[in-house]
């Protein structure tokens, strides 16, 4: 039993809705009427009755989402990451008041016109049930039928008063299904804000010139470290170090040597080898590796520099202290004297 | 067609027989539009035919504009590079041309909005040719906006650390602060008159997508998204409209409201004006009021749209800008008042500024622009029917309020209470992004009207519908009826 | 869960006692790696100065005064900067009652900076420039800021922070003297005085005991600064 389509266009609005009575005198179906127009008539000048749109409570869903996303971004949020600022409350009432506002506006009219779009949007129709002079002030009305009552239909359509008729097969063409529908609105919705969270997560980063990481501003024991001049460093004498009282050099009593060893094994060794060779358990990590403590170039070094060494980091190696008391770092000097091969 | 035209009661033109008759209706037909009736498809024609005419004046236009436009990328992108000290900001003056742009922008934009959503749930008629265009300005105006809020922040890049999102840093935004309602605000806002011209254009796109061919055919049809006109769709568009009227217009008010109180909240004095809210709501309309007649003025003649847009709609708009003249001297004395009875010490000077310091000339323009100007002229019906006239009066409406942001934002910054830290703003790298921030809402209107037809055809022939001639005594009278 | 506040971090300025030197403002510089900004800069209104001594004219010429306020961030209770940065750039630590800036944070709207009555909030207009050798004499414990971001004075929180570290190390509580900023290390006059007011042998506890010469900035506005002036003599008016 195939479906035939069947469109007549009419000049104004009472031979339409002649033709309408005419119809369900024929026993045509109200819902297999359609009437299009270029303007919008009201179901009582067409005598049908009114369509029943479910728009306001799609948009009162909506607003009810809004609202919701409104009381999590306002209250949740603060309550799961307390920052407090200028004496308000963590929760302030009227700014509370606005953003809920302003969200379930948002809602209701994202809602809306989703709604429009998936009740109207992408129908699948035939070139036959449609013509473009609807917009040009012709009414049109479509009626779907059962092939034998087609021609009835037709010549009722003819009486009324339809200037142009065409009839047709109703095979509606295999239009977008509603998930491929749902698939390409989902796919607008939902791929941006799938991109906009990897950048957010920084799965993605764009390489932007983001100064602050690089500071100009240097550490003691941060590169690259000038050398000092040469009489700038005291060779004899004590060590002057900001903030810090003078340190004097203790001599190299077998007491301190003995100290001096157990504190070069325990915060020396791993990197410079118990033996002071540079050949500590961890000594690989490093790019440039720990320095050869037996070497002519370390043990060429003063007492106080291998202390300014020891208190302020060199390169690689972090200050020792907040480690050593100024004591132990003398100690320490003590020993890698003692490691000269 | 000459056969059909017997046939058409509705656009027919209605012959009468007495002679008084027949001379009445001649000149309410002409004087309306909407008693004026045209066949549907010589509308159509008229409406479409403006997007393919690309006259020379049209190309000259869009190179100079493009020029400008690109003037300013140049611009920012110098600024995004140097950093924002080739402009003319200083402390304490942290807000200069780009807040005032913002505030003026989006204060253009809820003319738009208006005509559209508050004209129509009030069933004002001649707001039919008119809103398309309007809501255009809007789109545009808006888009320029946040450009210019854009342009001002410091760090650029990381502006999205201003959206709500779940992010590693256990970082949510602070909705204490007043910006973060402005951009929810102006979010809101935008995607509203977004979704909002677009379901006005939806019949006019399906008209278009009927009678074009080629690359516009094509373009069309995938706009339209299937729209046949069917009841079904009438009801859920009409629906639609009247939702998105009602919700839109206190979000529109909303949106100036809460940009004022990035103002009202701040401890500047002369910012500290409870009075903000409105007061800014009503510049807001009145500068794009005015804003919407320069259009309607430049369109009629620049596309020939003189059927469309006529004096009756000039005069409506003109009375529309008078209210609006006296809501806003209303609103500015009430701010004014206050302080000057208070006599507080820093609003003494501002005012004192204003009154004989370097922003005299400006303070005064402004007043004269705003105020004196506009009531002088627009109680009077031949004032507001003559289009020159009315182009004027609205170009110095927007000189003026665009001074009135000007005032607040910069020049009241500059003074406070430690006169040491005082300081004034000229601005430099500024004026080129103001100028090419215009140029961009005007080249943005000129590419819309080539691809979608600025006049809603469909709402001007449900209104010819409507329209119709009584008579009543000797008179024949214009009568109105309501389809909803 | 809130901060319980520990230390209440109080800085007192005796304006009889500062002779408008500004050393205190060289300090800062030095400390806190703030660039110098040009000549022609300054006269753009763009003076780039954590601490700035505000001078006043007094009088008439030749009976002519200057008074010298020294100004800097006060770090108020409710500071008017922190409500309004879109971003929580600029937060309250209530530990130590303490305004923080967040440079890696802010976005540059410069709201926080309009909205200080005491206008000591500074915006990177350019990216700082420290020509040689001066790269070598920048604090290392201070982050140098780039262009777009806010900055203003930290009460030299990165000393704060080396103190409490230094003290947690060595086993025993911060003591009154071992947190000097910058500022207050520099001042010849000793007009600045730093120190915790929750503690109650702190020099500024002592200070602020009944004193009829107190008094803070723009009391009035409510901000509740942890700054306070003391001055006596002719400019007061009080009973």
């Amino acid at each position: 039993m195939a479906n035939r389509s069947v469109l007549g266009l009419y000049h104004e609005a009472t031979s339409t809705a002649d033709t309408i009575d005419r119809l369900r005198e024929l026993g045509v179906p109200d819902e297999a009427i359609t009437v299009m127009s270029g303007v919008p008539y009201t179901p009582e000048i067409l005598g049908r009755r009114p369509v029943y749109e479910r728009l306001v409570p799609i948009a009162l869903i909506g607003a009810v989402g809004g609202f919701l996303a409104a009381l999590f971004l306002t209250v949740v949020t603060p309550h799961l990451y307390n920052i407090p600022v200028g004496g308000q409350p963590l929760v302030p009432g009227p700014p509370t008041i606005i953003i809920v506002f302003e969200f379930t506006m948002l809602g209701t009219l994202l809602a809306t016109f989703g709604g429009l779009l998936a009740e109207i949007a992408f129908p699948a129709v035939g070139r036959h049930e449609y013509d473009y002079r609807i917009t040009e002030g012709h009414m049109g009305v479509l009626a779907v039928v059962d092939e034998t009552l087609a021609d009835q239909v037709k010549a009722a359509l003819e009486e009324t008063g339809a200037h142009d008729l065409k009839v047709a097969e109703s095979n509606p063409p295999p239009g977008p299904r509603t998930w491929q529908r749902l698939a390409l609105v989902g796919g607008f919705a939902v791929v941006p804000t799938v991109i906009g969270l990897l950048f957010a997560y920084s799965v993605l980063a764009i390489p932007l010139p983001n100064q602050m990481v690089n500071q100009p501003s240097i550490a003691f024991d941060q590169g690259p470290r000038l050398a000092a001049p040469a009489e700038a460093v005291p060779v004899q004498g004590p060590v002057l170090i900001a903030a810090q009282p003078a340190s004097e050099p203790i001599p190299s009593t077998a007491d301190s040597l003995q100290r001096g060893g157990i504190l070069f094994n325990v915060n020396c060794a791993m990197c410079h080898g118990p033996d002071g060779s540079g050949k500590g358990n961890l000594s690989g990590y490093f790019a440039s590796p720990p320095a050869d403590l037996t070497s002519e170039r370390v043990q060429a070094l003063s007492d106080q520099e291998i202390f300014m060494v020891l208190t302020q980091g060199w390169g690689l190696m972090p200050s020792m202290a907040e480690n050593l008391s100024p004591v132990e770092r003398w100690d320490v000097v003590n020993h890698v004297r003692s490691l000269r091969k | 067609m000459s056969t059909h035209e017997t046939e058409y009661p509705v656009w027919r033109r209605p012959v009468l027989e007495d002679e008084d008759l027949a001379q009445q209706a001649e000149h309410l037909r002409r004087r309306h539009l909407l008693l004026d009736p045209k066949f549907p498809w010589e509308m159509n024609d008229d409406v479409l035919k403006p997007m393919y005419q690309t006259s020379r004046t049209f190309w000259v236009l869009f190179v100079a504009l493009f020029g400008l436009v690109m003037m300013g990328v140049i611009a920012w992108g110098a600024q995004i590079y140097w950093g924002l000290g080739i402009t003319g900001l200083n402390r304490p003056v942290n807000w200069g041309l780009f807040l005032v742009n913002t505030v003026y922008f989006i204060g253009i934009g809820h003319a738009g909005t208006f005509i559209s959503a508050a004209l129509r749930v009030m069933k004002v008629e001649w707001r039919r040719p008119i809103s398309r265009a309007a809501e255009a300005l809007t789109l545009f105006a808006l888009a320029a906006a946040g450009l210019s809020i854009f342009m001002h922040l410091g760090r650029l890049w990381k502006a999205y650390w201003m959206l709500p999102y779940p992010n590693q840093r256990q970082l949510w935004p602070n909705f204490h602060s007043p910006l973060m309602w402005d951009l929810m605000a102006i979010l809101t806002y935008v995607t509203g008159s977004v979704l909002f011209v677009f379901l006005g254009l939806l019949p006019d796109i399906a008209m278009a997508r009927d009678h074009t061919r080629g690359w516009r055919h094509r373009l069309y049809t995938i706009l339209s998204l299937g729209w046949r006109g069917t009841e079904k769709e009438w009801a859920y568009h009409t629906t639609s409209l009247d939702i998105f009227c009602y919700v839109i217009i206190p979000v529109m008010i909303c949106v100036t409201t809460i940009v004022s109180w990035d103002f009202a909240m701040a401890l500047q004095p002369g910012w500290t004006s409870t009075i903000f809210g409105p007061y800014f709501v009503t510049g807001a309309l009145y500068a794009g009021v005015a804003a919407v007649i320069i259009v309607m003025a430049i369109i009629r003649n620049g596309m020939r749209l003189k059927y469309f847009l006529r004096e009756e709609h000039f005069n409506g708009m003109g009375i529309f800008l008078l209210l609006l003249t006296f809501a806003w001297a209303y609103f500015y004395f009430s701010d004014y008042i206050a302080p000057w009875y208070h006599g507080e010490p820093v609003m003494k000077v501002i005012f004192d500024l204003f009154r004989r310091g370097w922003a005299a000339p400006l303070w005064f323009l402004m007043i004269f622009s705003n105020v004196l100007l506009p009531a002088a002229t627009l109680w009077s019906r031949r004032v507001r029917r003559s289009i020159p006239t009315m182009l004027v009066i609205a170009i110095f409406v927007q000189i003026g309020m665009y001074l009135e942001r000007y005032l607040i934002i910069p020049v009241s910054l500059g003074y406070n209470e430690l006169p040491f830290s005082w300081g004034i703003y000229i601005p430099r790298t500024g004026v080129i992004l103001t100028i090419a921030a215009f140029a961009f809402v005007v080249l943005g209107y000129l590419v819309f009207s080539r691809f979608f037809p600025l006049i809603p055809a469909w709402e001007i022939l449900e209104g010819q519908i409507l329209q119709g001639l009584r008579r009543i005594g000797r008179a024949l009278m214009p009568t109105r009826t309501e389809l909803h | 869960m809130m901060e319980q506040p520990e230390r209440k971090w109080t800085m007192v300025i005796d304006i009889d006692k500062c002779t408008g030197c500004a050393a205190c403002v060289v300090a800062c510089h030095a400390e806190n790696n703030v660039p110098i900004v040009t000549e022609e800069e300054v006269a753009k209104g763009r003076g780039q100065h954590w601490i700035r001594i505000e001078r006043y004219w007094v009088g008439e010429y030749p009976h002519l005064e200057a008074r010298f306020l020294p100004l800097l961030c006060q770090h108020c209770d409710n500071a008017p900067c922190e409500p309004v940065c879109p971003v929580y750039a600029s937060v309250h630590s209530e530990r130590e009652g303490l305004n923080l800036q967040v440079y890696n944070r802010c976005v540059g709207t410069r709201y926080c900076a309009n909205n200080c009555p005491y206008k000591v909030r500074f915006f990177n207009w350019y990216d700082p420039v420290f020509p040689e050798p001066q790269e070598q004499q920048l604090n290392p414990d201070v982050t140098v800021r780039s262009a777009g971001v806010m900055e203003k004075c930290t009460f030299c929180v990165q000393r704060i922070r080396r103190a409490e570290e230094r003290a947690l190390a060595l086993g025993q509580p911060l003591r009154d003297g071992d947190v000097v900023p910058a500022c207050v290390q520099t001042c010849p006059t000793s007009a600045l005085v730093f120190g915790d007011l929750y503690d109650p042998e702190s020099q500024v506890t002592h200070l602020l005991e009944p004193n009829l010469r107190k008094f803070r900035l723009f009391d009035h506005l409510g901000t509740s600064p942890s700054v306070y002036y003391l001055k006596g003599g002719a400019s007061r008016v009080d009973a």
